[in-house]
């Protein structure tokens, strides 16, 4: 068993623009701030970002965080390419923190289609003998699947035609999945191990539109 | 362009000889130049069927292993200028025929023939795979009982998945149902699957319906391919059949069971 948990979060904090390189102005106008918000930054981590026209040296940034410490908020990142500002950052310990919008945009994009596997989509009859297995994802069958044929899936099952044969959800376990028939005649249905043969399914659904899933460890069926 | 037409089923006994024979005879008929190969070596029939069996000399085994040329295996028809028989071997089994072999023969004859039919063994084994290999239509014979119609799924499934056309992921192998020793009586008793149960389970276009016949048994053991066989439905079901694959798009008959006429129900009762 692992001590430690890795998870991604998201948390809001204030942002501290700084306009200027000129330190004490910046000592001035910060200490104005605070007067006139008192506690407003107080124990709370913010994140700075020069303007673009701003470029700091270590020492430069280095008393701006004091100056932001003193007024009781913690500095613990900053927002720039600027690559002077970025070596200063550095030295000082602060995180670097990337805004850019469209690159924002995009790696989420990115990690979105990472996430999704999109569904295995057959558009014929799988026929008897026929063995067909999406893995890791879902499983969309246009056609029917045949006596004697068997489709299996680690995500869920749609089937669009007639299910003669075997259907197996959730093979890799996953005891969310679902089967989904437009006409149900199975020799078999299975979701993450549990099973049912033709003569333990309740007659009353057979050759009806039907989703069968997992309730408490039991195949259940319902029709849609 | 010639067509490669394999006339295949998985369940032995549905009537795959006899349908290449009338198939070979009808597209003969209709000026085609045919060639009906014999691919069950080892339990040959065709040529039984077709009436050339006492002229077959070489055979399609003799050719695949270049003991002889084409030419001279090849046996024409008696009755029709533009028949021929590839015949197979009796006295050799099914390993004989190599893929390549096959395609071979196969490619020669697509440069003297219109139509190449050829007679698939049962099973879904080598035989039965080397005659489907190289097809561009597949004719699946069924008869109305459920293993023949699981059997014809399966060998369809193989079509779909292990033909040539698959694996270079061509158009794929133009499927054709037909079912033979159909009952529409029976059928109306229940007895039997219906067209429609098994277009339901096969969900392939239907070439045709050849109506259970006395006379079928009778023209295999004269030699004479049933379609020749006049005033018999079977042989005017496949004579539609064969309109069929040329293009045409007639009504399937023989499909409902005939109604027995008045006088045929006052006998009835009568006896």
């Amino acid at each position: 068993m692992s001590t430690i948990e890795i998870k991604g979060s998201l948390f809001t904090f204030f942002v501290v623009r700084i306009l200027s390189a000129d330190t004490e102005q910046f000592a001035h106008d910060f200490r104005l701030w605070v007067q006139k918000s008192p506690g407003f930054l107080s124990s709370a981590p913010v994140v700075l970002q020069p303007s673009l026209a701003c470029s700091l040296s270590h020492p430069e940034l280095m008393s701006i965080m004091d100056i932001l410490r003193n007024a009781g908020c913690f500095p613990i990142g900053i927002i720039t390419t600027d690559e002077k500002t970025v070596a200063a950052s550095k030295e000082c310990g602060l995180a670097l923190i990337s805004k850019d919008p469209q690159k924002k945009a995009q790696s989420d994009r990115v990690s979105a289609s990472a996430k999704v596997i999109p569904a295995q989509i057959v558009n014929h009859a799988v026929r008897s003998g026929q063995q067909l297995y999406a893995k890791n994802r879902d499983l969309i069958v246009l056609g029917s699947v045949n006596h004697g044929a068997e489709v299996v899936a680690d995500g869920n099952i749609h089937i669009y035609g007639s299910l003669r044969g075997k259907a197996l959800a959730g093979a890799a376990g996953f005891e969310q999945s679902c089967i989904f028939v437009r006409d149900f005649s199975p020799q078999m249905v299975a979701i993450a191990g549990y099973y049912k043969n033709l003569d333990e399914i309740p007659p009353e659904f057979l050759e009806k539109a039907v989703q069968s899933s997992l309730v408490n460890s039991q195949l259940s069926f319902s029709t849609i | 362009m010639a067509q490669v037409i394999v006339v295949t089923s998985g369940k032995g006994g549905v009537g795959k000889t006899t349908t290449s024979a009338s198939l070979g005879t009808g597209l003969a008929l209709n000026g085609k130049k045919t060639v009906v190969v014999d691919f069950d070596v080892g339990l040959r029939n065709l040529d039984l069927i077709m009436g050339c069996e006492r002229r077959v000399v070489y055979d399609f085994v003799n050719v695949i292993q270049g003991e002889v040329k084409l030419k001279q295996a090849l046996i024409k028809d008696r009755r029709l200028e533009n028949l021929f028989i590839l015949p197979a071997s009796q006295t050799r089994d099914k390993d004989a025929l190599t893929q390549e072999g096959v395609g071979r023969v196969i490619n020669e004859l697509r440069g003297e023939f219109d139509y190449i039919i050829c007679d698939s063994p049962a099973g879904i084994e080598r035989g039965a795979f080397l005659a489907l290999y190289y097809a561009d239509e597949a004719v699946v014979v069924t008869n109305p009982e459920i293993s023949s119609v699981r059997d014809s799924d399966r060998i369809l499934g193989i079509i779909q998945a292990k033909s040539r056309r698959a694996e270079y992921e061509q158009a794929p192998v133009k499927e054709h149902l037909l079912m033979t020793r159909y009952c529409a009586q029976r059928v109306a008793n229940g007895d039997m699957l219906s067209v429609k149960d098994v277009q339901e389970i096969l969900e392939i276009p239907l070439l045709g319906v050849i109506p259970e016949a006395k006379e079928v048994l009778l023209a295999s053991n004269a030699g004479t391919p049933i379609i020749l066989y006049p005033d018999c439905n079977a042989a005017v079901a496949y004579t539609d059949a064969v309109s069929r694959i040329l293009g045409a798009t007639s009504p399937v008959r023989f499909t409902s069971a005939e109604k027995r006429s008045f006088f045929n129900k006052i006998l009835g009762w009568a006896t």
